[in-house]
């Protein structure tokens, strides 16, 4: 009599082998990692393809931008033009030299013994003439230029002749020390 | 010899063979690149969002600055009286006048010229872009005692005038005729037509 019979036993609930424990390692091993790569490949694909549509919005949205400022461009130039008219103005409101305060402080240096008989103010160049009764009163007055602080000591040049015994004609001619027309 | 097909030796190398082959595959051909290009369009996506946010930054500033620009539009209209881009200087000349008369001044000769000289491109006034500086001369014939209050008034008008030039000769007589030279500016474009 023959029995037809049905091994429900495992392969692995029998005696299994040094090389065959390895195997089954191996396999189970393999078959994870390789499920593990495609879960990667899956994300990493995904998020290639988050960044490419960011990206893209990106694009359209600096497109949009673009054109607006195109539009704008108008706009700054008026803008910009303001801006640059002002900062010219301010710069002008903030040049404090003053011909008047020039002036004053060229008619504290003469003696009142001297008489003044031309007086030239041009940009930073000071040119006057005179008469005076003495030499005393003319060098007093080159002493004066000589040591005054806002004057370009190097750029004195000064001229006397003797009209008469008590008539002595002079030119004077300096810089002032921020002096760039002579530069 | 050792038989890779049959035995289970052979299985268990081919198959690790295998695996570490088809992973390399996958990692070099498929992850890394990928990976690459992600962390590429990352950067790159960074750097576009700082670009657009600069332009938009740009555009909401030129849009608020324009209104406020559209607001000071009044005030603005002023620039065009001081510093007359069309060159008519009447405004300039008439107040000259007033203020010499305060001070006992008559104005007796004005003229006007646009040619920067080699002094005036020295200074400042040379350096500008955007405003015309315009020499006047003008003779002037009033007390010296008030010179210097005079230039000082006119000074600080609004047409920012700087003297450049004071000449006189001697005193004769109680009003003295003095030479002054002066620069105002005029606009080099309109800016309410902008």
């Amino acid at each position: 009599m023959v029995y037809n019979s049905i091994n429900l036993l495992e392969d692995s609930l029998q005696p299994l082998s040094h090389w065959e424990r390895i195997y089954l390692w191996t396999s189970k091993t393999a078959k994870y990692l390789l499920i593990l790569a495609e879960i990667a490949l899956v994300i990493t694909f995904l998020l290639h393809l988050y960044y490419d549509n960011k990206l893209n919005a990106l694009k359209s949205r600096i497109n949009h931008e673009v054109s607006l400022l195109q539009e704008h461009r108008k706009q700054e130039s008026t803008i910009v033009m303001v801006a640059k008219t002002t900062k010219e103005l301010s710069t002008l409101m903030s040049d404090k030299t003053s011909a008047a305060t020039r002036r004053k402080y060229i008619l504290s240096l003469v003696p009142p013994q001297i008489t003044l008989t031309t007086f030239m103010l041009n940009f930073d160049t000071i040119s006057i003439a005179g008469t005076a009764g003495s030499y005393d009163a003319i060098k007093t007055l080159f002493d004066n230029f000589n040591n005054a602080k806002e004057l370009d000591k190097d750029s004195i040049v000064t001229s006397t002749s003797q009209l008469s015994h008590s008539n002595i004609h002079f030119n004077l001619t300096c810089n002032f020390k921020n002096a760039q027309s002579n530069k | 010899m050792l038989n890779l097909t049959n035995s289970v030796q052979g299985k268990t190398i081919s198959t690790g063979l295998l695996t570490l082959l088809m992973l390399n595959l996958v990692f070099w051909g498929a992850i890394k690149p990928t990976i690459s290009q992600a962390i590429a369009l990352h950067t790159q996506s960074q750097e576009y969002e700082e670009v657009y946010q600069q332009l938009h930054a740009k555009n909401e500033t030129i849009t608020k600055v324009y209104e406020q620009f559209q607001d000071m539009k009044p005030q603005l209209k002023t620039f065009n009286y001081y510093f007359p881009y069309d060159g008519d200087f009447s405004l300039v000349i008439a107040n000259l006048h007033k203020i010499a008369q305060a001070y006992g001044f008559n104005l007796q000769q004005i003229s006007f010229s646009e040619r920067i000289t080699k002094q005036i491109r020295k200074t400042v006034s040379g350096k500008l872009l955007l405003l015309q500086p315009t020499t006047f001369t003008c003779q002037l014939k009033g007390p010296l005692a008030n010179l210097n209050s005079f230039i000082t008034h006119w000074e600080n008008t609004p047409f920012l005038p700087k003297v450049i030039s004071i000449t006189y000769g001697a005193q004769t007589q109680t009003r003295q005729s003095i030479l002054i030279m002066f620069v105002v500016y005029r606009l080099k474009y309109n800016l309410l037509t902008q």
